[in-house]
Protein backbone atom coordinates (compact mmCIF):
# COMPACT_ATOMS: atom_id res chain seq x y z
CA UNK A 1 0.00 0.00 0.00
CA UNK A 2 2.59 2.59 0.87
CA UNK A 3 4.45 1.67 -2.63
CA UNK A 4 1.28 3.07 -4.29
CA UNK A 5 0.51 6.15 -2.28
CA UNK A 6 4.02 7.01 -2.61
CA UNK A 7 4.19 6.71 -6.25
CA UNK A 8 3.08 10.14 -6.99
CA UNK A 9 3.83 9.76 -10.76
CA UNK A 10 1.19 7.00 -11.48
CA UNK A 11 -1.68 8.56 -9.43
CA UNK A 12 -3.41 8.86 -12.82
CA UNK A 13 -3.73 5.67 -13.32
CA UNK A 14 -5.77 4.91 -10.16
CA UNK A 15 -7.11 8.47 -9.13
CA UNK A 16 -9.80 9.19 -11.84
CA UNK A 17 -9.50 13.08 -10.71
CA UNK A 18 -6.05 13.21 -11.50
CA UNK A 19 -5.58 13.81 -15.12
CA UNK A 20 -1.59 14.16 -14.53
CA UNK A 21 1.29 14.24 -12.60
CA UNK A 22 4.69 16.40 -12.97
CA UNK A 23 7.55 15.37 -10.88
CA UNK A 24 9.21 18.80 -9.58
CA UNK A 25 12.81 19.10 -8.49
CA UNK A 26 12.92 17.47 -4.81
CA UNK A 27 12.50 19.75 -2.00
CA UNK A 28 14.43 19.44 1.01
CA UNK A 29 15.76 16.07 -0.56
CA UNK A 30 11.81 15.08 -0.48
CA UNK A 31 9.89 14.62 -3.92
CA UNK A 32 7.72 17.51 -5.32
CA UNK A 33 5.23 17.49 -8.20
CA UNK A 34 2.67 19.09 -9.39
CA UNK A 35 -0.66 17.51 -10.11
CA UNK A 36 -3.42 18.17 -12.63
CA UNK A 37 -6.90 17.20 -12.17
CA UNK A 38 -10.24 18.63 -12.55
CA UNK A 39 -10.40 21.55 -10.06
CA UNK A 40 -6.82 22.95 -12.08
CA UNK A 41 -3.31 22.65 -10.53
CA UNK A 42 -1.92 21.46 -7.54
CA UNK A 43 1.92 21.85 -5.97
CA UNK A 44 2.62 19.72 -3.46
CA UNK A 45 5.46 18.92 -1.60
CA UNK A 46 6.69 15.52 0.50
CA UNK A 47 7.47 16.54 4.20
CA UNK A 48 8.15 13.21 5.83
CA UNK A 49 8.59 9.88 3.62
CA UNK A 50 8.95 6.33 5.89
CA UNK A 51 8.16 3.48 4.42
CA UNK A 52 6.06 1.69 5.10
CA UNK A 53 3.38 3.44 7.49
CA UNK A 54 4.08 6.99 7.47
CA UNK A 55 4.17 9.63 4.74
CA UNK A 56 3.44 13.74 5.09
CA UNK A 57 2.37 15.61 1.99
CA UNK A 58 1.81 19.43 1.96
CA UNK A 59 0.07 21.85 -0.58
CA UNK A 60 3.00 23.50 -1.56
CA UNK A 61 1.21 26.76 -3.11
CA UNK A 62 0.87 30.03 -1.56
CA UNK A 63 -1.65 31.82 -3.66
CA UNK A 64 -5.13 29.58 -3.26
CA UNK A 65 -7.30 30.09 -0.51
CA UNK A 66 -6.59 27.12 1.20
CA UNK A 67 -3.90 25.29 1.90
CA UNK A 68 -2.49 22.25 4.79
CA UNK A 69 -1.58 18.62 4.59
CA UNK A 70 -2.22 14.99 5.20
CA UNK A 71 -1.03 12.50 7.53
CA UNK A 72 -0.53 9.17 5.89
CA UNK A 73 -0.75 6.48 8.56
CA UNK A 74 -0.39 2.44 7.58
CA UNK A 75 -0.92 -0.02 10.05
CA UNK A 76 -1.35 -3.57 10.22
CA UNK A 77 -4.92 -5.24 10.18
CA UNK A 78 -6.85 -8.00 10.06
CA UNK A 79 -6.34 -8.96 6.73
CA UNK A 80 -4.80 -6.77 5.61
CA UNK A 81 -3.75 -3.16 6.44
CA UNK A 82 -5.37 -0.12 7.62
CA UNK A 83 -4.55 3.73 5.80
CA UNK A 84 -5.59 6.19 8.16
CA UNK A 85 -5.25 10.08 6.39
CA UNK A 86 -5.98 13.04 8.80
CA UNK A 87 -6.20 16.33 6.79
CA UNK A 88 -4.67 19.38 9.22
CA UNK A 89 -6.53 22.01 6.88
CA UNK A 90 -6.34 25.75 6.57
CA UNK A 91 -9.32 28.14 4.74
CA UNK A 92 -8.07 31.55 5.01
CA UNK A 93 -10.71 32.91 2.57
CA UNK A 94 -14.09 32.90 4.80
CA UNK A 95 -16.14 32.58 2.31
CA UNK A 96 -15.11 29.37 1.10
CA UNK A 97 -14.98 28.28 5.36
CA UNK A 98 -18.40 28.80 5.15
CA UNK A 99 -19.00 26.69 2.24
CA UNK A 100 -16.59 23.59 3.61
CA UNK A 101 -18.51 23.80 6.89
CA UNK A 102 -21.76 24.22 5.89
CA UNK A 103 -22.21 22.45 2.75
CA UNK A 104 -19.04 20.53 1.35
CA UNK A 105 -17.65 18.73 4.59
CA UNK A 106 -14.36 18.01 5.32
CA UNK A 107 -14.14 15.02 4.50
CA UNK A 108 -14.93 14.74 1.03
CA UNK A 109 -11.38 14.60 -0.65
CA UNK A 110 -10.14 12.20 1.92
CA UNK A 111 -12.98 9.81 1.67
CA UNK A 112 -12.98 9.95 -2.72
CA UNK A 113 -8.87 9.07 -2.19
CA UNK A 114 -9.35 6.37 0.00
CA UNK A 115 -12.28 4.64 -2.58
CA UNK A 116 -9.84 5.10 -4.79
CA UNK A 117 -7.04 3.06 -2.82
CA UNK A 118 -9.44 0.35 -2.30
CA UNK A 119 -10.71 -0.42 -5.87
CA UNK A 120 -7.17 -0.30 -7.03
CA UNK A 121 -6.98 -3.28 -4.74
CA UNK A 122 -10.31 -4.31 -5.74
CA UNK A 123 -12.07 -3.87 -3.07
CA UNK A 124 -14.68 -1.60 -2.06
CA UNK A 125 -14.31 -0.53 1.40
CA UNK A 126 -16.20 2.02 2.75
CA UNK A 127 -13.84 5.26 4.17
CA UNK A 128 -15.07 5.84 8.30
CA UNK A 129 -13.93 7.99 10.91
CA UNK A 130 -10.21 7.75 11.49
CA UNK A 131 -7.73 8.44 14.55
CA UNK A 132 -6.66 12.09 14.13
CA UNK A 133 -3.26 12.02 13.41
CA UNK A 134 -0.05 13.15 15.97
CA UNK A 135 -0.21 17.08 16.22
CA UNK A 136 0.69 19.66 13.76
CA UNK A 137 4.07 20.07 12.50
CA UNK A 138 4.92 23.71 13.32
CA UNK A 139 4.49 25.81 10.18
CA UNK B 1 -42.70 46.70 -7.87
CA UNK B 2 -39.46 48.58 -6.69
CA UNK B 3 -40.18 47.29 -2.93
CA UNK B 4 -39.99 43.74 -4.39
CA UNK B 5 -36.80 44.67 -5.65
CA UNK B 6 -35.53 46.79 -2.44
CA UNK B 7 -36.70 43.44 -0.27
CA UNK B 8 -34.52 41.06 -2.44
CA UNK B 9 -32.07 43.03 -2.66
CA UNK B 10 -31.75 43.42 1.10
CA UNK B 11 -32.62 39.62 1.37
CA UNK B 12 -29.34 38.70 -0.65
CA UNK B 13 -26.83 41.67 0.79
CA UNK B 14 -27.85 40.03 4.31
CA UNK B 15 -27.40 36.71 3.01
CA UNK B 16 -23.62 37.66 2.26
CA UNK B 17 -23.41 39.67 4.61
CA UNK B 18 -23.89 36.55 7.42
CA UNK B 19 -21.91 34.54 5.01
CA UNK B 20 -18.92 36.36 5.37
CA UNK B 21 -19.51 37.14 9.17
CA UNK B 22 -19.62 33.46 9.98
CA UNK B 23 -17.01 32.16 7.78
CA UNK B 24 -15.19 34.73 9.42
CA UNK B 25 -15.74 33.69 12.91
CA UNK B 26 -15.17 29.86 12.05
CA UNK B 27 -12.13 28.44 12.93
CA UNK B 28 -9.11 29.09 9.85
CA UNK B 29 -7.51 25.56 10.50
CA UNK B 30 -9.47 22.22 10.53
CA UNK B 31 -8.84 18.54 11.22
CA UNK B 32 -10.35 15.55 9.76
CA UNK B 33 -9.56 11.86 9.64
CA UNK B 34 -10.78 8.90 7.46
CA UNK B 35 -9.70 5.30 6.74
CA UNK B 36 -10.14 2.01 5.50
CA UNK B 37 -8.75 -1.45 6.47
Amino acid sequence: MFALISDFKAAPSWRPEVKQVEMLPAVNGQPSFREVGENGALTMEVLELKSPERMVTQIADKNLPFGGRWVFEISPAAGGSRLNITEQGEIYNPVFRFVARFFLGYTRSLDAYLKNVSHKFGENAVPEEGNVAAPRIPT
Amino acid sequence: MLKSILLAAGTLLALVVMTLVIGYLLPKRHSASRAIS
